[in-house]
């Protein structure tokens, strides 16, 4: 019985556990995001330094002479980057805030609703579309296609077709409008996430001491929100100061340069105009312009729900 | 000692695998002939390529054509080069030729005759369409382009040939006597030679003309449109747009291309080249601020208030499609505009047009504006140039061209052996208009940087069409700016990188020439 006892007992593993050297121990972690980390220098890093070094030179082709610091004084002097970086600020600006308050708005309306709790995912339709395919659509609506331009006839707001190119606030318009339709649904479910994580609780308690919807919603939920409202609108700030597609689909920087965005001016320096080293400055001065804005607007603005 | 169990030796299998390593070196040496074998008869592939075989059927029924080719034989270099010669040079070999990915299978198919004529083997080198040419940009810089032949729009070409990126093909053309003399002057000139040397074939070749929809300008006109005479100048055209305009009914007075870049540039080369433009005097000082440049420009402000609404950031596929659609009573636009407005699959407007001789400018000239299509090139860096040309020279025969041209693809034929046959013109409205144009042509130069000035200018003439600044503060910014980039390329002191004369024959062919109507 002993006997049999004792051969039901398991047998220790014979294989002899080896502990690794202190040095490959701290290495380790090092060692598994090193691949990554790699990878991420070579892809971002390099053409970023690249872009830089390319910068200090005029090429064109394989020809590269040396200019210093001259292709920034030669885009410090350009109408052109001047017009294109108010563009960008103006187009993107009123666009951010039109996107912003529309999201906010439908998200206050909205995050109670217990169909668009189940149903978030069709909001995001708009952005689940090529933004080449959306703009084409939008060109199509407002340019080739006059469809606005009938419509707003059909209503008797328009006496005959719109020439949205001929008009710099009407061209700027259809951009802005483009934009607004695909890109408002990434802020809505960003907002409707914040506003149905928050504690319950919270809101019952004012609504016992008898606070409105609205009452609640300005005076708790908002603040509540403001750290994720701040990182919301700076990346789709971010987002929208690289607008490239909207404006070489529908409108190529028309009418007389009106349209054209940082981007945009980049690219037409660049790929048809072959000034890679200008179209380098003028990246690397975008970059310097974005990464300020950005690290103003959350240095100034991102505090936590709590502060 | 045996290696398998099967009883082979290490030194039986050493032997064997020796011999047959022998055998096949010796078969690679040999693969051209092997190869060759293979091929079949020259003449039954070039009986495929014909009008049976190449033109839409529904066309050919449309048009109620006939088998008989719309080229002249005698002239068409597949039918003239000796094909035998070129296998025994060329056949096993291998040429990489770039082309739009949306292209890559019409081409492979294309491609195929040429395969089995030369017993070279054709791989495409699939660029995405919307990056075609940065890709081909990049390829080039890269000093090692994976591909030995492309197409490009022809205002490149001297940005692409001043580097050296394109291979010289002068000697290929006279060895494999390619009909140089059957291009039309223009073409051969502009999209041909750079710095005296042949470097290109001429591809697309087009012509920017004027369309008339006969149902409107036939009633203000008050009768049958002659080509030559109802619409003797601009002023007339200025006229009769505005009368257009007010008819209403969705249709609008004028189309043009007045986006910014190139397009804008181009509209107005067309019609200040009628006011007798120049674009440089022989010092390579640049002349936009003559007085045939402000005419042109000042004709343009006058007919975009006759025009479509979007005019501003109209180009080719815009305006084309204002066209076909029947929302335009006169277009200034390509000669394929006329072509494809025959075709009912592709037209609203089948029967309802015609395109007329250049309208003229009280002392100007007449000089039909030839301004943009593409041309055909071998990478200097290629492995195989001769092979590439053989395959340029074959995508680029008179036949082919002319079956493009009855296909109404856009692809435009430059021989004058095309363009003249009667065939042909039955199947395209404007060839003879056309054709008669093109002995006096007017063409900008293909200039290091001249794709980067057109743009350039064409920025400031957008700026004047949509009334932020004057067509005179358009020029003399644009003129600024094509001295600025004009030094920056290297043109200074009467001095560039091409010798003036050696472009000057190609800016205007007509010069001395008796009107052809």
């Amino acid at each position: 019985m002993a006997e049999g006892a004792a051969q039901a007992v398991p047998k220790a593993p014979t294989r002899k556990l080896r502990r690794r050297s202190p040095a490959l121990r701290k290495a380790f972690p090092y060692l598994l995001v090193g691949p990554a980390i790699v990878y991420l220098l070579v892809i971002t890093l390099y053409p970023g330094l690249f872009a830089i070094y390319q910068s200090l030179f005029v090429v064109k082709f394989v020809s590269w002479t040396w200019t210093g610091y001259g292709n920034y004084l030669r885009i410090l002097q350009d109408r052109e980057f001047w017009a294109a970086l108010w563009n960008t600020m103006v187009i993107g600006g009123i666009s951010l805030t039109l996107q912003a308050v529309i999201a906010l708005t439908v998200a206050y309306f909205a995050y109670r609703d217990t169909f668009i709790r189940g149903w978030r995912i069709v909001f995001l339709m708009p952005m689940l579309f090529m933004p080449s395919a959306v703009a084409f659509i939008w060109k199509l609506a407002f340019n080739d296609g006059r469809v606005i331009s009938d419509l707003l006839m059909s209503l008797g707001l328009a006496s005959g077709n719109i020439d949205w190119l001929a008009s710099i606030w009407l061209a700027r318009m259809t951009l802005i409008v483009a934009d607004v339709w695909q890109w408002t649904p990434f802020l809505f479910i960003i907002f409707v996430a914040a506003l149905q994580s928050q504690d319950q609780e919270v809101e019952e308690a004012a609504r016992l001491d008898g606070a409105s919807w609205p009452a609640i919603f300005w005076n708790i939920s908002l603040p509540m929100m403001r750290p994720i409202i701040v990182v919301a609108v700076t990346l789709r700030g971010i987002d929208i100061t690289t607008m490239f597609t909207n404006v070489y689909i529908m409108t190529q920087g028309s009418p007389g340069g009106a349209t054209e965005t940082m981007s945009y001016f980049i690219y037409r320096q660049g790929f048809r105009m072959f000034n890679f080293g200008y179209a380098s400055a003028a990246s690397v001065l975008m970059l310097v312009i974005t990464v300020f804005i950005a690290q103003t607007v959350v240095k100034r603005a991102f505090k936590s729900g709590k502060s | 000692m045996p290696v398998f169990s099967t009883g082979v030796s290490r030194r039986s299998f050493l032997r064997s695998t020796v011999t047959i390593g022998a055998a096949a070196g010796v078969a690679a040496l040999k693969v051209p002939a092997f190869a060759k074998s293979d091929l079949p008869d020259v003449q039954s592939v070039l009986d495929k390529i014909s009008v049976d075989g190449y033109v839409r059927e529904d066309y050919r029924k449309l048009y109620k054509m006939s088998s008989d080719p719309l080229w002249d034989p005698a002239k068409d270099w597949i039918r003239t080069v000796d094909w035998e010669k070129v296998r025994s040079e060329q056949s096993g070999k291998t040429v990489r030729f770039a082309i739009g990915a949306a292209d890559q299978e019409s081409a492979a198919e294309g491609l195929k005759p040429f395969e089995q004529l030369s017993g070279i083997k054709v791989e495409l080198v699939p660029i995405p369409d919307d990056s075609f040419y940065d890709k081909a940009v990049a390829e080039f810089i890269s000093g090692n382009a994976s591909f030995d032949a492309l197409q490009f729009f022809s205002p490149w070409l001297g940005d692409f040939a001043a580097p050296g990126f394109l291979a010289s093909l002068d000697d290929y053309a006279a060895k494999w006597k390619l009909p140089l003399d059957d291009f039309y002057d223009t073409y051969r000139l502009n999209y041909g030679y750079f710095g005296g040397k042949l470097v290109g074939i001429p591809f697309d070749c087009d012509i920017q003309m004027i369309h008339l929809r006969k149902s409107i300008m036939e009633k203000i006109l008050g009768g049958p449109i002659d080509q030559s005479k109802s619409v003797p100048s601009y002023d007339e055209l200025i006229r009769i747009t505005g009368e257009a305009n007010k008819l209403g009914g969705g249709v609008a007075g004028v189309g043009l291309m007045g986006a910014r870049g190139f397009w804008a540039t181009y509209t107005w080369e067309h019609i200040a080249a009628q006011a007798g433009l120049m674009l440089f005097d022989d010092q390579w000082n640049p002349l936009l601020t003559s007085d045939a440049g402000m005419k042109g420009l000042d004709i343009i402000m006058a007919l975009q208030k006759n025009a479509i609404e979007g005019v501003a950031g109209a180009g080719w596929g815009e305006n084309r499609a204002a066209w076909l659609g029947g929302q335009l009573a006169a277009n200034v636009s390509w000669q394929d505009s006329g072509t494809q407005a025959m075709r009912p699959d592709q037209s609203k407007i089948v029967d309802d047009f015609v395109t007329i001789y250049e309208p003229r400018i009280q002392g100007g000239v007449f000089a039909p504006p030839n301004i943009a299509g593409s041309t055909s090139c071998v990478a200097a860096t290629s492995q195989n140039p001769e092979g590439a040309f053989l395959m340029l020279a074959f995508l680029t025969t008179s036949s082919i061209m002319a079956m493009n041209e009855a296909n109404a693809n856009g692809v435009a034929p430059g021989y004058r052996s095309v363009l003249t046959n009667d065939r042909l013109r039955a199947v395209s409205q404007p060839a003879k208009v056309w054709s008669d144009s093109l002995d006096h042509a007017w063409c900008a130069p293909r200039l290091p940087g001249m794709f980067e000035m057109e743009q350039a200018l064409g920025n400031e003439i957008n700026r004047a069409i949509t009334g932020q600044i004057s067509a005179k503060e358009a020029l003399e910014n644009g003129q600024t700016a094509w001295k600025s980039i004009m030094e920056k390329n290297g043109f200074g002191g009467g001095k560039g990188p091409v010798a003036y004369a050696d472009v000057a024959p190609g800016m205007y062919v007509g010069a001395g020439k008796a009107l052809p109507f």
